[in-house]
């Protein structure tokens, strides 16, 4: 093991690797500073882009943008109190009346620190436990795979959006839409309509930057045309020095949040489909609650941006210890990240630390590089990042639809790729009209071919006998929290919709 | 009763029938299988749709008290009429982009989009779909050595 994290090591340190993972880091940053854009839209777009890398690089490389951005979308939050992620949300609450009593500088501060340390110590959590998770997993079998995607699908439905009902018809929906292909086992097309485009599946990135990304600019353009496409600009300068700079004492009184809230956001991230939003939001609500001077919360105070920030950051390494331990993606950026692997002919999951494991380190390793990286970057370019707040959605929509265009056309199938993901982005537009999770629909959607492998299997093992799940206790835990999940989950779902984002990033 | 869901459950119900009834049966399901028909995956989940889709039926007609928080018609007529506008410009960009290429494609997508959005600048139009389409065919056709239309 020691060898392969040396040889790993080696890897990573590559001007290439490296340069990589800043890029991703940076085009990430401006990300989640546009308005607009989101990390998951992002990232759809950019996995064309890896086609042509090493997977080292290119997973290196995404896994940068997914992390820069939810570091980026504080910047807006706090500057012009618009969010550029859902889960800034919590952090415009303190982190705007700081700006408007002249210490942006000093919120934009302790949020890169809070964000950097809160993904640092996730990140830590992620390498510690994602093997010891997936030697568990190994030894598990079809018939527990199954009641664990069943678990997954019937608790991210659950969590997700308004109508449990809606959830669940997304999620086998997505698991559908895995059918047309041709069949694993007789080897003839089903459900293809004579596409042979379709013979090895619906392109992932048709479906991807369909749903996500085309359709979220339709949505953009939508309300632009209800409202203003036009935004605040905001500049970084003026102010006291003393209201500018993060002092040492401030630093170490925020502390304390940034640590407890990195375990909130790990807690919360690592479950699939609870996302980023509840973790921010349960960190400061609980640090708002231990404060000697709770009412103090919402008119500028420090620590409330670092809770809500280190909760937000720490949630996304550890929304990809289930991806890496059982190979099931927690939210959408992580469902994508998933298809990337596959794209690069990896398979995330218990084996890929047996089959990859030096590429499993390297890229654990790049992602601890990253936090550093990523901190260096958001002192010497805030002020830059900041500029880009005021570019107008008139520029941007219409770069974003002309790039959808072209991502989908480079997955291989040509324009009809292209026509494929403009179907799916109207399916997008209308499944967000309607409420129903179209992040449930893409999760089932990645994990379909899983699904089916696994079902058949489990189906020929118990030889399709419900008494034979007798000898799989641990099947039938799965199955019961999967029951609970139906039952019981109503009052979770409340609590996220009293997040007020919904499910948008689960 | 929320008419959205109580129309949504029904098409999907629609959309289940005609699977079961129609487009399975008439697949050419040839070959030899140990077991599980090909079509026994995709008949799990149209079940899982039909029967979720039952739930939302029924809770549509009961349930009112569910969707308080949310706006009766989640689309309005002019939505719909603005999203058909808009697709249209989109398919009509792709169309040229599939018969005469990325440039003019893209120079035409762009600009539909923008001054739909409200430019009427023709050289801020330009100034963006100029280096936008420049960079993009760049990266793409020479970083990536793959072929653009």
């Amino acid at each position: 093991m020691y060898g392969q994290m040396i040889q790993a090591a080696a890897n990573v340190m590559s001007v290439e690797v490296i340069g990589y993972i800043t890029l991703g880091l940076f085009i990430g940053y401006i990300v989640g500073v546009l308005p607009g854009m989101s990390r998951a839209t992002a990232i759809a777009l950019l996995i064309p882009i890896t086609y042509k890398l090493p997977p080292l690089a290119g997973i290196s490389f995404l896994i940068g943008v997914s992390k820069g951005g939810n570091t980026g979308s504080a910047l807006t939050a706090i500057l012009i109190n618009v969010p550029g992620e859902p889960q800034s949300v919590v952090t415009a609450l303190d982190g705007y009346p700081l700006t408007q009593q002249g210490k942006a500088q000093k919120a934009l501060k302790i949020a890169l620190v809070a964000s950097v340390l809160g993904d640092f110590i996730s990140t830590i959590v992620l390498v510690a436990l994602a093997q010891p998770l997936a030697v568990l997993a190994v030894g598990t079998g079809p018939v527990e795979l199954t009641a664990v995607l069943i678990f997954a699908i019937t608790f991210i439905a659950a969590v997700s959006g308004h109508s449990f009902y809606k959830g669940l018809i997304a999620g086998f929906l997505g698991l559908l839409l895995a059918a047309p292909r041709l069949d694993m086992e007789t080897g003839q097309p089903r459900l293809t309509f004579g596409f042979a485009d379709i013979y090895d599946g619906i392109p992932l990135l048709a479906v991807a930057i369909g749903t996500l990304a085309l359709s979220e600019m339709l949505v953009q353009i939508d309300k632009g045309w209800r409202g203003s496409y036009e935004h605040k600009a905001a500049h970084l300068t003026g102010g006291t020095p003393e209201n500018r700079a993060l002092s040492w004492k401030e630093f170490m009184t925020c502390m304390p949040t940034i640590l407890r809230s990195s375990f909130v956001g790990i807690a919360i991230g690592s479950i699939p489909g609870m996302g980023a939003s509840l973790s921010s939001f349960l960190a400061y609500a609980w640090t708002r609650r231990r404060d000697k001077d709770p009412e103090s919360f919402g008119k500028g105070r420090l620590e409330g941006v670092a809770a809500a920030e280190s909760a937000d950051n720490a949630s996304v390494p550890a929304g990809l210890i289930p991806m890496f331990a059982i190979g099931l993606p927690s939210s959408a950026s992580a469902a994508l990240l998933m298809g990337a692997f596959m794209l690069h002919g990896l398979t995330p999951g218990p084996f890929l630390f047996r089959d990859d494991a030096v590429l499993v380190y390297a890229i654990f390793i790049g992602m601890v590089l990253a936090s550093g990286i990523m901190l260096i970057m958001g002192i010497v370019g805030q002020s830059l990042f900041a500029r880009l707040i005021a570019v107008s959605e008139v520029i941007l929509v219409p770069i974003i639809i002309f790039l959808c265009v072209i991502g989908a056309y480079l997955e291989g199938s040509g324009m009809f790729s292209v026509y494929l993901m403009l179907v799916f982005a109207f399916v997008g537009y209308f499944m967000k009209k309607f409420d129903f999770s179209f992040i449930t629909f893409l999760i089932g959607f990645i994990l379909g071919p899983m699904a089916e492998l696994s079902l058949r299997q489990a189906m020929i093992i118990t030889d399709g006998k419900i008494s034979s799940l007798a000898n799989h206790p641990a099947a039938i835990a799965f199955l019961v929290l999967a029951a609970i999940s139906i039952w019981r989950l109503g009052t979770m779902r409340k609590l996220r919709e009293g997040t007020k984002v919904g499910a948008e990033d689960a | 009763m929320r008419k959205v869901d109580f129309f949504a459950a029904i098409g999907l119900l629609g959309f289940v029938a005609v699977m079961v009834m129609i487009v399975i049966p008439n697949e050419n399901a040839e070959g030899v299988w140990h077991g599980l028909s090909p079509y026994f995956y995709p008949m799990v989940m149209l079940a899982g749709v039909g029967l979720s889709s039952i739930g939302l039926l029924v809770q549509a007609m009961t349930k009112p008290s569910e969707y308080e928080s949310q706006p009766q018609a989640p689309l309005t007529w002019s939505e719909l009429g603005f999203f058909l506008l808009i697709s249209a410009i989109i398919l009509g960009s792709v169309l040229v982009f599939h018969w005469f290429g990325t440039w003019a494609g893209g120079i035409v997508l762009i600009a539909a989009t923008m001054v739909f959005m409200g430019e009427v600048n023709p050289l801020r139009i330009a100034t963006v779909a100029l280096p936008t389409l420049a960079v993009t065919y760049a990266i793409v056709t020479w970083a990536l050595k793959i072929p653009l239309p």
